[in-house]
């Protein structure tokens, strides 16, 4: 494929193999293909649009200076996910800290659905409630979760990368639901959200 | 996976209730296991129905999405970033392969080499207390040695008075054998075990005594013949053959006595000086017979 033909719907073989003969603009290509995905990778990890904004930088980073030695021996997603799992959960770690939030009505986009001043601060609170609910797991639970319920990713995947038995990660999706399910039942907001 | 799931599996199929209510359970066995469950127990439906409700709170709630044109920007700030990263490239990435590979190793020659320094200097102070010790022990050895050499002396000093000049030298002869082999015994049990330093050492020590003895030896082989000499020029009155009517013969005795017991004496009296009296004696005597 010439470097005229390639766009963000070409395969990634091609543009991996014209990024290493020295075309940056193949490097774009992949950037503009797969930043919308590793930014929710991050985003509903670390919960923070600032820092998954820094963790998806990272991880591109990342990608630029080891394509040399990527294989093709798994598809280019699931090596730039494998990082940005990595990288969240590195932050988390790290920074092992209650993540404040950063959401804020200007932020959110159920401003771009038509819907009321009523129903804007409720789908407001309801972002709110889910994040704190998502925030109160342990950083496993929480990637687990992620990987499961957001991404549809099955238990053997799921083991292999967190390095984890996969009888373990079914249990850690359980035990993810029902924290979730205790936060909601103690927050009077989901108790309003419910009899409404 | 199981064929058959009854109510004793209740805990295991409560753990695959969150797959079944967001439809991702592809074997049919666990999802008519969860129905029949679910229709027989009721402690399990009521789980599942909480379940339900927490699912459908997660399906009609999604995260705050990014600022607006966020995605539109993103490739242009991680081109920013890289080019950043690139030129913030340390001065370590940016030295040359040799250079890389040579650093660490002149580090590793420097260090090495003031570790066997600091190794040497201690070695060298070990070597130094060594020597000292030995050359203590050699004093100490100096000291015996004398002490032996006394009894020699003392042998003398006990059969001062007796005239037979030959056993003195033959019990002499038998003490300094004595202490000659004890010496050698010692000497040979010290250079069997001491390092080389000490055997060569010993060995000039042992060439100095014997050039010493050998020093006494002629300074006493000149002694006796100018003592003879002397007493041949003397006013001996044996000696004014001329006059007397008594021949050497007749008094051949007599004074082959007294000639022993003066030189006996006189001997004596020499070997007490130091060898640089005896050298000015022996110069003297030697003057006064010119």
């Amino acid at each position: 494929m010439t470097k005229e033909n390639l766009n963000i719907k070409s395969e990634d073989s091609d543009l991996i193999s014209s990024f290493l003969k020295g075309n940056q603009n193949a490097f774009n290509f992949i950037v503009r293909k797969y930043q919308e995905r590793i930014y929710w990778v991050t985003r509903k990890m670390v919960l923070n649009h600032d820092d998954a904004d820094d963790i998806t930088q990272e991880v591109f980073l990342k990608i630029y200076n080891s394509l040399k030695e990527f294989r093709g021996e798994s598809q280019l997603f699931t090596y730039m996910y494998r990082i940005a799992i990595n990288l969240s959960l590195n932050h988390l770690n790290k920074n092992n800290k209650i993540i404040s939030r950063s959401v804020n009505i200007e932020n959110t986009d159920v401003s771009s659905k038509d819907i009321s001043a009523d129903e804007k601060i409720d789908a407001f609170e309801k972002t709110k409630l889910l994040e704190e609910a998502i925030e109160s797991l342990p950083a496993q639970q929480r990637a687990v979760f992620n990987m499961r319920y957001y991404d549809n990713l099955s238990y053997d995947e799921i083991s292999i990368l967190l390095k984890k038995s996969t009888g373990g990660m079914k249990a850690n999706y359980f035990h993810a639901i029902k924290n979730i399910q205790k936060f909601l039942k103690s927050s009077k907001m989901y108790e309003v959200m419910e009899q409404n | 996976m199981k064929n058959n799931y009854n109510t004793s599996d209740i805990e295991e199929l409560k753990q695959s209730l969150p797959d079944y209510l967001t439809n991702k359970i592809e074997d049919k066995n666990l999802i008519s296991a969860i129905e029949k469950a679910l229709e027989e127990n009721a402690g399990f439906k009521s789980e599942a129905e909480e379940l339900r409700h927490t699912f459908g709170f997660l399906q009609n709630t999604e995260l705050a999405a990014p600022p607006d044109n966020y995605f539109t920007n993103l490739s242009v700030k991680i081109n920013g970033k890289i080019q950043q990263s690139e030129n913030k490239e340390s001065l370590w990435e940016r030295l040359g392969l040799v250079w890389k590979i040579l650093i660490p190793a002149i580090a590793v020659i420097i260090i090495t080499g003031l570790l066997v320094m600091n190794y040497l200097e201690t070695d060298v102070l070990k070597k130094e207390l060594t020597d000292k010790n030995i050359k203590e022990e050699k004093k100490t050895e100096e000291v015996k040695i004398p002490e032996e050499k006394t009894e020699v002396e003392n042998l003398e000093n006990k059969i001062d008075g007796n005239s037979d000049k030959q056993n003195l030298s033959e019990e002499k002869i038998s003490v300094t054998e004595k202490n000659v082999n004890s010496k050698n015994k010692f000497t040979k049990n010290k250079t069997e075990t001491l390092p080389k330093e000490i055997k060569e050492f010993k060995n000039s020590e042992n060439s100095q005594e014997k050039e010493q003895e050998k020093v006494k030896d002629d300074l006493n082989i000149k002694l006796n013949d100018l003592i003879a000499d002397n007493f041949y020029n003397s006013d001996n009155p044996f000696n004014s053959s001329d006059d007397d009517t008594v021949t050497e013969e007749d008094n051949s005795d007599l004074f082959f006595q007294n000639e022993a017991d003066d030189e006996i004496n006189i001997e004596e009296e020499f070997k007490e000086l130091s060898t640089e009296e005896q050298i000015e004696i022996l110069n003297n005597l030697s003057k006064s017979k010119i």
